[in-house]
């Protein structure tokens, strides 16, 4: 069995995903393309190399010895495309423009990490949170057993456009599922973000059927999941699966510099103001027997 | 040359001779404090001239220091100016125009002393003096002691006087004084009318940074008296405690030691007793309520905590911590009595320490303890190894440069022992009253405890600076230093990219990664083992801490460093992540792991938080404080910042009068910090707002 995860990052003191204080996994590898996406270095299930040219020093014209030699000439042209991944990772650059999206992680390790702040967790009814990226895309079965096996809380933040047997297989090493809803009309689904609503929608009747805990977290965004139509839906949908815990924030910007590492094209979207995050979480309040948080980031 | 230096010196000696030359620079350094500390020297003149009227001189021809240093107590409760605001509730006007004109005298003033005014509340000064009078053989010493009680009560007679002839309405301040400090306190009004006068004479005699102590453990058996007696309500308790902080407050300016707002002026708070109870109070809440509404930076709050801690004070200190002012500061009695009775300390002092000016553990009453007498910075003596050519040649590797820097920080502290060895302190009948001092004056060693304490800066820089300089020998292959030499001598010029490799990569100081909390604590054992062979000249001993107010200061003598600092940047601070990466659970983590015990003598952890991040996450604050401590954190103290307000105030200081910031280890007001602390706060609240935001 694969016991490594390929991974972004790692966030400590993590308050927003999950009960308490948390450490956040962030695995590499979606199925979709959300246009909002703010973690796009999360998208491709390979590692990618990343460059920042407001960041690195030849852009600045100050010379820099860390740097592969082969590169140079090509960082002074601003041909940035023709980075290997191998060479990149030799090169320890100094102000972290350039680098490598994606490491591994090992069971082990993995068990180092969580132990720090095992007093942590326990003392705030925290824990740990699977997250990317799509992390039922990996196998993080040893890892979700070896947090049980020390007793710490599990959750996972899913988009669950997943087949339906990753979800069953670690179903019962989760305490929590921290689960998006995007866009709930199938053509628009798939037109927009690339996925297959009734997959997700048939896991999502698993875990409710289950009656596993679920948080479901709704993204505003203006002109794609911000609308009449899908608001109507969304209100349908959490009448339908009864669901109790909904959490919504307004999509933000911050990962723009993600976008420009990565030679990505980004588009900038309208942050939704407080008022009509408190309007909305007001009416859903009220047409369905949930509650509603807001993230503020 | 030679002339201009000769006149200088009969001028000097002239002065010198005319008793004057201290008053002059008392009085200038007034002025100063009244200008904000500004370094126009043109204003300060103009200042000076236009107040010289209230300048009040007192003088003693006496040989003997404590005998002079008696009189002169007494001839400032004689002449020192009187004034009673009207319908205030208490009487207190320290008189800083007050200037002492004696021969030039090079001894050291005490401050930062913490005095315990339960004596005074129990007993009364008349009382004291009686204990004092029947003594059957004095020496001078005693008979100082007795001058100084006389000198309170002429005070005292004075203001009953002025009262009656100026305001003849208030005969309940009349009557209070007629009673307090004199005799004992016989309810909640009185006794914080007692500190007030004792601490306004404290003031007066010329001692800096005074602190207040555990007014709630003091205060509670008057107020719970008054309370069941039905006296006062709770309601007419809280009145009385706020208008006693208000009063405190005066005088913020000149109490300023060095910077606007560094008063010292502490109130301890919480802790838990001999028994190892918890014994916080309805004061302690009272207090932190108080403190909240009035959103003072002067005077400030140090919480005392432990496992034992109740969920409402958790809840109000928090809540106080959220209004930005910069306390409580948290200290962890799990940590610190465990490591103030390892030192030497008597069990029931450690449990009942409070904290010198900024957190330096103290015990209040019976000590001498001058915490803050001397900083140690750990980059020196690396820096002293980079400037020799000689040395740098000999390195061969890793274990080399460690040992020699051991060597070297070996001669270093032994420079500063020789160096605090030739330190004189003043004598103060009025402070050896008030700590119980037999036999002799405080400044003699009269206290019960007389230890020195050594706080540090640098340790940031140099454990970086070893991890750095580990992976450039690596990475170059062994070779010899001599190039990284000539790169820090020419301040990284033409190596940028070097800099910026040492600043932002690899593991650095606050990592809770085993090796950077290993070598941390190999430099923290190493300088206390040396100062515990050593007594000073008191009879006490050396101890250190691990938190300066001088990283400024300190940064701008050194050379850049392996650490990616440029020559003059400033140091670290305290125990704070040096990188830009840095999160609360590394660093807690590496901080709840370092040898406090050896290194009690302020043992700061020092964060920014974004006030909003805090708002809505105050559960999860809570618990990561209470678990950091469970863990073994010893202190803790919290920026509460929000970037764009201090952004803003940056452009514009003036527009935001009432914002208050934590400077070193006190709160101040924005708009009155010099320019290079203001950059460096908002600096510090940029990045931390990038790491609180990024993910």
């Amino acid at each position: 069995m694969n016991s490594t995860l390929l991974l972004t990052d790692i966030q400590r003191f993590s308050v927003y995903d999950g009960p308490g204080i948390r450490t956040t996994f962030f695995l590499k590898g979606c199925l979709l393309q959300c246009p909002w996406c703010s973690n796009p270095e999360t998208q491709s299930c390979e590692p990618e190399v990343f460059f920042l040219a407001d960041k690195c020093l030849i852009n600045k014209g100050i010379n820099c010895s860390f740097c592969n030699p082969n590169y140079l000439h090509n960082i002074r042209l601003k041909v940035l495309n023709n980075f290997s991944i191998s060479d990149v990772s030799k090169i320890p650059c100094p102000t972290k423009a350039l680098g490598i999206y994606g490491y591994e992680l090992k069971v082990s390790d993995f068990i180092k990490i969580i132990k720090k702040d095992y007093d942590y967790f326990i003392n705030s009814g925290g824990g740990i949170t699977f997250s990317g990226g799509e992390p039922l895309l990996q196998n993080i079965i040893p890892f979700l057993k070896a947090g049980k096996s020390m007793g710490i809380h599990t959750a996972i933040e899913s988009s669950l456009f997943v087949p339906i047997d990753n979800l069953r297989k670690v179903m019962e090493f989760v305490d929590l599922f921290i689960v998006d809803v995007k866009i709930l009309s199938y053509d628009e689904c798939k037109k927009i973000i690339g996925g297959d609503l009734s997959v997700y929608l048939e896991n999502i009747d698993l875990l409710s059927r289950q009656r596993k805990n679920i948080i479901v977290r709704f993204p505003l965004v203006k002109g794609y999941t911000f609308t009449k139509e899908n608001l109507q839906l969304l209100i349908n949908f959490i009448k339908d699966y009864k669901l109790s815990q909904i959490e919504i924030f307004s999509v933000h910007n911050l990962g723009q510099t993600k976008y420009r590492a990565l030679g990505k094209k980004y588009q900038i979207f309208d942050v939704i103001s407080d008022n009509e995050l408190e309007m909305l979480s007001k009416l859903v309040e009220k047409e369905t027997n949930s509650q509603v948080k807001i993230l503020k980031h | 040359m030679r002339i201009k230096s000769m006149v200088k010196c009969i001028v000097k000696f002239i002065l010198g001779s005319l008793y004057m030359i201290e008053a002059a620079k008392k009085y200038y350094l007034l002025c100063r404090k009244n200008c904000g500390f500004v370094k126009d020297r043109k204003k300060i003149l103009v200042f000076a001239l236009k107040n010289i009227h209230n300048i009040v001189f007192v003088k003693c021809k006496a040989k003997n220091p404590v005998v002079r240093e008696g009189i002169l107590f007494k001839e400032i409760c004689k002449k020192a100016r009187l004034h009673v605001d009207d319908n205030s509730t208490f009487v207190y006007y320290p008189d800083f125009y007050i200037l002492k004109i004696m021969a030039n005298d090079t001894s050291i003033i005490l401050g930062n002393i913490t005095i315990n005014y339960k004596i005074v509340l129990d007993k009364g000064i008349i009382a004291l003096k009686k204990e004092i009078e029947s003594l059957p053989f004095k020496n001078d010493h005693d008979n100082a002691l007795i001058t100084v009680c006389e000198g309170i009560e002429i005070y005292i007679t004075r203001l009953i006087s002025f009262l009656e002839d100026n305001y003849p309405k208030e005969k309940d301040l009349v009557n209070l004084i007629t009673r307090v400090p004199l005799y004992p306190a016989n309810s909640l009004k009185e006794a914080l009318q007692s500190i007030l006068l004792i601490n306004s004479l404290i003031w007066m005699n010329d001692h800096s940074l005074v602190g207040l102590g555990r007014l709630d453990q003091i205060l509670y058996p008057y107020y719970i008296k008054d309370i069941n007696d039905g006296v006062i309500s709770r309601e007419e308790a809280e009145i009385l405690i706020s208008s006693f902080i208000e009063t405190l407050h005066k005088g913020f300016k000149y109490k300023s030691n060095t910077l606007l707002g560094d008063t010292g002026q502490v109130i301890v708070l919480g802790g838990i007793n001999y028994c190892a109870e918890e014994c916080d109070n309805e004061l302690t809440l009272m207090f932190m309520k108080v403190m909240k509404k009035l959103k003072l930076p002067d005077p400030k709050i140090v919480l005392r905590i432990s496992p034992k801690t109740s969920e409402h004070v958790w809840r109000e200190a928090m809540d106080l911590l959220n209004q930005g002012l910069g306390y409580p500061l948290f200290s962890n009695d799990d940590v610190i009595i465990p490591a103030l009775i390892e030192y030497g300390y008597d069990n029931i002092d450690a449990y009942n320490y409070v904290v010198s000016a900024c957190w330096e553990p103290h015990i209040a009453g019976v000590s001498l303890d001058q915490n803050n007498i001397c900083t140690l910075n750990f980059l020196t003596p690396l820096q002293n190894i980079f400037r020799s050519k000689e040395t740098i040649v000999t390195i061969k590797s890793f274990g080399d440069l460690f040992n020699i820097y051991l060597n070297e920080l070996d001669k270093y502290v032994m420079n500063i022992l020789k160096h605090i060895e030739s330190i004189k302190f003043r004598p103060s009948p009025l402070l050896s009253l008030l700590t119980s001092c037999e036999g002799k004056d405080i400044a003699y060693g009269g206290a019960k405890y007389n230890n020195l304490g050594i706080l540090s800066v640098g340790i940031s820089n140099v454990v970086d600076s070893f991890l750095n300089i580990m992976r450039y020998l690596e990475r170059n292959n062994n070779t010899s230093l001599m190039k990284l030499q000539e790169i820090l001598m020419n301040n990284y010029e033409g190596y940028e990219d070097l800099m910026y490799y040492f600043k932002m990569n690899g593991l650095k100081f606050g990592n809770d990664d085993e090796n950077v909390i290993k070598i941390t604590n190999i430099l923290i054992d190493h300088v206390s083992r040396i100062l515990r062979n050593y007594t000073n000249s008191l009879g006490g001993k050396y101890k250190l801490g691990l938190s300066s107010p001088t990283f400024l200061e300190h940064g701008k003598q050194n050379d850049a460093s392996p650490d990616g600092r440029k020559k003059g940047e400033p140091l670290g601070i305290h125990i704070s992540f040096t990188h830009k990466e840095g999160d609360y659970m590394s660093l807690f983590n590496f901080s709840s792991q370092l040898n406090y015990q050896i290194a009690f003598n302020g043992a700061v952890t020092d964060v920014v938080i974004d006030s909003g991040f805090l708002r809505r996450n105050f559960n999860n604050f809570i618990c990561l404080f209470k678990t950091f401590f469970l863990k073994g954190g010893a202190q803790l103290q919290c920026n509460v910042l929000d970037y764009k307000t201090l952004s803003d105030a940056l452009k514009n200081p003036e527009v935001f009068p009432n914002l208050v910031v934590r400077v070193w280890g006190f709160s101040a007001y924005f708009k009155d910090l010099p320019r290079e602390y203001q950059e460096l706060i908002v600096e510090r609240a940029r990045q931390y707002e990038l790491d609180t935001f990024t993910n």
